[in-house]
Order: C-alpha cells, then structure tokens, then sequence
C-alpha cells in the first residue's frame, strides 16, 4: 500500500518538475539536484513553488533549502499526508 | 514588442510566463533592490525597446513613503528620455501601513494621490501607465499573494496563484499598450440589455431593475452608460421589431434610452451584415468593434463572417458580467476632453447627413454648415490629443506614424511646425481632428504628415486646412518642396488627397 502511494506521489512529482524546469526535464526517485543541469537555483525555487501549490506543504526555510534529492522531497510529501490524515 | 523589466524582487518565474507569448520579447531583465540608481543609469541601454516594466513590491519590503516617493521620481525622470511605454506595479501600499486586508484600498489610493504629488505627475507623464496589482490582490486576499518565506530566501515573495494571475495582467496590459483602442460597442438585446425575450415574453416580461433578476443587466447597462460617458459609441444589433424595441427603452425605466444608441440595427438581417453596414455609417473599421451577445450561435457566425469584430459573450450569471467589465477592450490609455464629446458629435453628424438629402447641392450644403476653423500653431496644450490623433487616424493619414507627447514636444523644439485643426459648424464642436507636421530645415519645409479624423471627411475641410498651412509657410519664408507619403492598407482616402496636390509633380516628391 505505502508502495502505491509512494508511486502515485513520484509521478506528480515528476510532473511538477516538468513544469518547473521544461518538459525535457526526467527525474527518478534516486535522482539528485547535481545530477540534472536545468536544476539550478532558479528553477529549485520554480520547483518550490509548484511543490507548494500541488500539495499545501507550508514548508519552512530549513526544508526549502535541504530540499536536494527527488527521495528527500518525496519522503516529505509522504510524511506531511500521514500528518493530515 | 521589446520588453524590458526591471523589478525589487525575484521575477523569473512571471518572466517564464510572459516569454511562453511569441510576440512579447523579454530582451533585458535586471533584478536589484537598488531600482533607484538602476532607473538613473539605465538609460542609454533601453534605446529601442518599446515597453519597461517597473516591478515594486514596498508591501514585501517595507518601504517608508520616503522610499516609494524616491523610486516614483527615479521612475518619472527615466521616463523624459524613454521612447517607448512604462508600466508600473500600483501596490504602493507599504507595510508600515499595516495589512491592506484591514485598510480600504480605496483610501490607501487616496492618501498616496493626496500626500504624493509625484503620482500625481506621473499619472499625467504621457508614457507612464500603472498596472493593477491591488486589484490581483484583493481577489485572492492576502495570503494567497504572498509566501514570505520564499521571498526571505529568494527575494521571490509570491505564491503560483499570483505568479499566474499578474503574468496574464501583465501580458493584457502590454497588448493593450501595443493595440489600437476599440470605439464602438454593438449590443444584442434580448438577455444582454435585459432578461427575456422580448417578442416572446412582452414588455411586462422583460427584467432590467434593481430586482434580484434584473440587477446584472440593469448594472450592465450604468457600465455601458460609463463607456459612452468615456467616448465609445454605442450600437444596438438585435433581431427584433424595432418598433418594439423603441417601445421598451421608452416605457422601462432602464439606465440606457433608446437615443444613447446612435445606430440601430435591430431588424432579421445577418447580425454580421449589420455590423459592417454600422461601419460604414460610422466611418470607423470593423476592426475597432466590441460585439456583445448571450447566443453562442451569433457570436460563432459573427466570428466566423467577421473575424476583425471583437466578440463577447454576456451570460445571466454575475462572474461572467464582472469577467467581462474587466476587459481590457473596454478600457482607455488616456481620456480626453474630445473622448467625452464624441457621441454628441455622432448625433450631430445624423443630423448633418438628413440635411445633406433636402439641400440641392454639395456645396450648397457645405455653405449651410457653417464650418469654421481654428488653427493653432506649436500649441502644447494641444499635444495629448494630437499624439493620441497619430495613434487612432487610419483614413486619412499620410503617416501611420505615431508621436508621443513627448515626441511632439522634442519635434517642435527643434523649430518644426505643428499645426493644429479644430472644427465647428452649425451642429456642434468637432473639437481638435486636423494635424499638419511640418519639418523645417534651412529655408526648405518638408510635410512630414498630414492627418484629419474621420469625423471631419467629406467636407472639404482638408483644401482649407492645407492652403492655409500653405499661406503661413510663404509667410515664413520656406518653400514646401517635399512631401512624405507611405501607403498602408487602409489610407486610401489619404491616398486621394496626395495625388490631387501633387498632380503636377511640381513641389512635391512622393516617399
């Protein structure tokens, strides 16, 4: 079950990364913000920004900023939905 | 269109939006929170460019009213030497002031135009234009404008809503700025101007008031009422008997009468065909049409058959009026005195034209009319609406070249002569619509352009309006021995006048 969800949260965040860096842009769940060029400090606060509408996170400044691997930002959302239920 | 942009705040991911419009070309972008020195030095880089965007946020910063005065007189200073247009954020509302959640927007605007004479000289700066960003924020609050901590971290203080909402402000604004103004709205009746039909329905059906039913059309009818106030002409286009139409207007109490309308097309013709007919009455082009209808199937036909009318669609459903009155077609660069003259002047040219059938000759008619004109000459009071005469002529215009105020104030500095027309007859007051600029260069003069508004064709008022320029050079001394003439798809009556006085190919060359 943790799987699934686990799976549904990567793939909107995969989108949302699209959104916020171009269409071009594929990342996977080990994939981390050395790793991908497009992934510069602009668009990580482009990304923030989509993150924060898609999912309501209220993240704060420490967490803006140690946001740096798709698993760190995946666990996030994760845990702030086990919060909310 | 060249933009640049300069803002206090991080502004890359409104700039990803804007650039996603191909006509828009972001071509320099500066973030600084030193906007002051920045607009002092700037200048020579933005020759060229047609619109800068001046992006303040004092709300995120804190800005004291010292601070917001300092940046607006940077702001007007640039714009002395700027060709193109600037447009700036009004949310001159500072936090110092606390929450605008808790003051009214409205005072805030009043206390700024009241204490800050600086706004008010900019509202007055030709090329200065403020962008509604307290209007965004009031219809999302707040706190969906804002995310602080993003804006501690990345001088980026908003959220996705608003970087949506003041990108798509942005890019309206900045077509609206490179766009001609539309003149005429043409209405559909029946569930437009008020609830029911009225073949159907009868006049005790019919639903234009303060009641809960009737108050959207009746609040749609005061926003026409404004239009006309501020220069649109306003056209019926409805199938319907006219005589049961007349009726409605005289027997209801509506905000609207059946005489605000200065032409009627309400008959079972071809909605589209009664657009262009109303064209050619009014003498403007389609293309400066707004068309407001409820009916899908006419607004699809009337796109489709006359895709240059720009088309609107009412629904009996407030959101959509409110959407609709927000439109930038709707709105004017800058009003004039004329803009509010305009419709009277309409009427009188009706009354013109029923005269025109009675009177045996044209030039008895023309004898009958009384025209009389003033001249005046390098008149800077006269500069708003002359600029704003290059930019609306299409007809009978040698030039489609446009002058700002400041141009105009740059050209007759350098001992060239502006000449400007007013007309009056018997029927009423044209106000300013002639312009004749001259270019003087030793003992040559050289016509740069020639320009007459379509509310003074057909009178012969351009013979005189040219002899008289003419005469006046003599007396000056200088020979008109050029004459700078560019066709363009719609000048063909400019056209006309060109060849009559340069018949003899004598004193003028063509270019």
């Amino acid at each position: 079950m943790k799987e699934n969800t686990n799976d549904t949260i990567l793939k909107e965040v995969q989108q949302l990364f699209k959104q916020a860096m171009g269409n071009e842009v594929n990342v996977a769940i080990n994939t981390e913000k050395g790793m991908v060029a497009e992934w510069d400090s602009i668009n990580h606060l482009n990304l923030i920004v989509e993150l924060e509408s898609a999912f309501n996170l209220g993240l704060s400044m420490e967490e803006i900023e140690k946001l740096n691997s798709v698993k760190q930002i995946v666990a996030l959302i994760q845990s702030r939905k086990g919060k909310s239920v | 269109m060249k933009l640049a942009l300069i803002s206090d705040v991080t502004f890359e991911p409104v700039l990803k939006q804007i650039g996603k419009h191909p006509d828009i070309n972001i071509e320099k972008y500066i973030y600084s929170d030193q906007i002051v020195p920045e607009l002092l030095n700037i200048g020579k880089q933005l020759e060229g460019f047609d619109i800068l965007v001046v992006h303040i946020d004092s709300y995120f910063y804190r800005y004291t009213d010292a601070r917001i005065v300092e940046i607006l007189s940077a702001v007007k200073s640039f714009a002395s030497h700027f060709a193109g247009n600037i447009l700036v954020s009004n949310n001159l509302m500072n936090g110092r002031h606390g929450s605008i959640l808790k003051s009214n927007v409205g005072q805030l605007d009043q206390m700024i135009i009241e204490q800050e004479t600086v706004v008010k000289e900019l509202l007055q700066t030709s090329n200065v234009y403020f962008y509604d960003v307290k209007k965004l924020i009031a219809r999302i609050g707040l706190q969906n404008t804002y995310n602080f901590k993003l804006g501690f971290l990345y001088q980026m203080p908003y959220t996705k809503d608003f970087i949506n909402l003041v990108s798509s402000e942005l890019v309206s604004f900045i077509h609206f700025i490179g766009k001609q103004e539309k003149k005429a709205i043409f209405i559909d009746c029946d569930n437009t101007l008020w609830l029911g039909i009225l073949g159907e329905d009868g006049l005790e059906g019919i639903q234009c008031d303060r009641n809960h039913k009737g108050v959207l059309f009746f609040q749609f009818q005061e926003f026409l009422l404004e239009k006309k106030k501020e220069g649109f002409i306003l056209g019926l286009c409805s199938k319907n008997n006219e005589s049961d139409v007349k009726e409605a207007f005289e027997k209801l109490n509506m905000p609207l009468k059946w005489d605000d309308f200065v032409v009627k097309k309400v008959n079972w013709l071809n909605k589209s065909d009664n657009l262009k007919e109303a064209a050619k009455e009014l003498n403007i082009g389609l293309d400066s049409f707004i068309f407001i209808d409820d009916n899908e199937f006419e607004l699809q036909s009337i796109n489709t058959l006359t895709p240059s009318v720009y088309t609107l669609k009412l629904q009996n459903d407030y959101d959509s009026f409110l959407l609709l009155s927000d439109d930038y077609s709707f709105k004017r660069k800058r009003l004039t005195k004329e803009d509010l003259e305009k419709n009277d002047q309409y009427f009188a040219e009706q009354q013109r034209n029923s005269i025109k059938e009675t009177v045996q000759s044209f030039e008895d008619y023309l004898a009958s009319l009384a025209i009389k004109l003033d001249i005046t000459i390098n008149n800077i009071s006269d500069f708003t609406r002359i600029s704003q005469l290059t930019e609306k002529t299409n007809q009978f215009n040698f030039n489609k070249e446009t002058f700002s105020i400041r141009a105009l104030e740059q050209y007759s500095e350098q001992d060239n002569l502006i000449y400007g027309l007013r007309v009056a007859d018997k029927f009423g007051d044209y106000g300013l619509v002639g312009l004749i600029l001259i270019d003087v260069k030793q003992k040559k003069a050289i016509l740069h352009n020639f320009l007459l508004s379509c509310r003074a064709l057909g009178r012969q008022i351009e013979d005189d309006f040219f002899d008289f320029v003419l005469n006046d050079l003599n007396k000056r001394g200088l020979d008109l021995n050029e004459v700078l003439f560019n066709e363009t798809a719609k000048n063909a009556p400019a056209r006309t006048f060109f060849s009559k006085i340069n018949q003899d190919n004598k004193i003028v060359s063509a270019n």
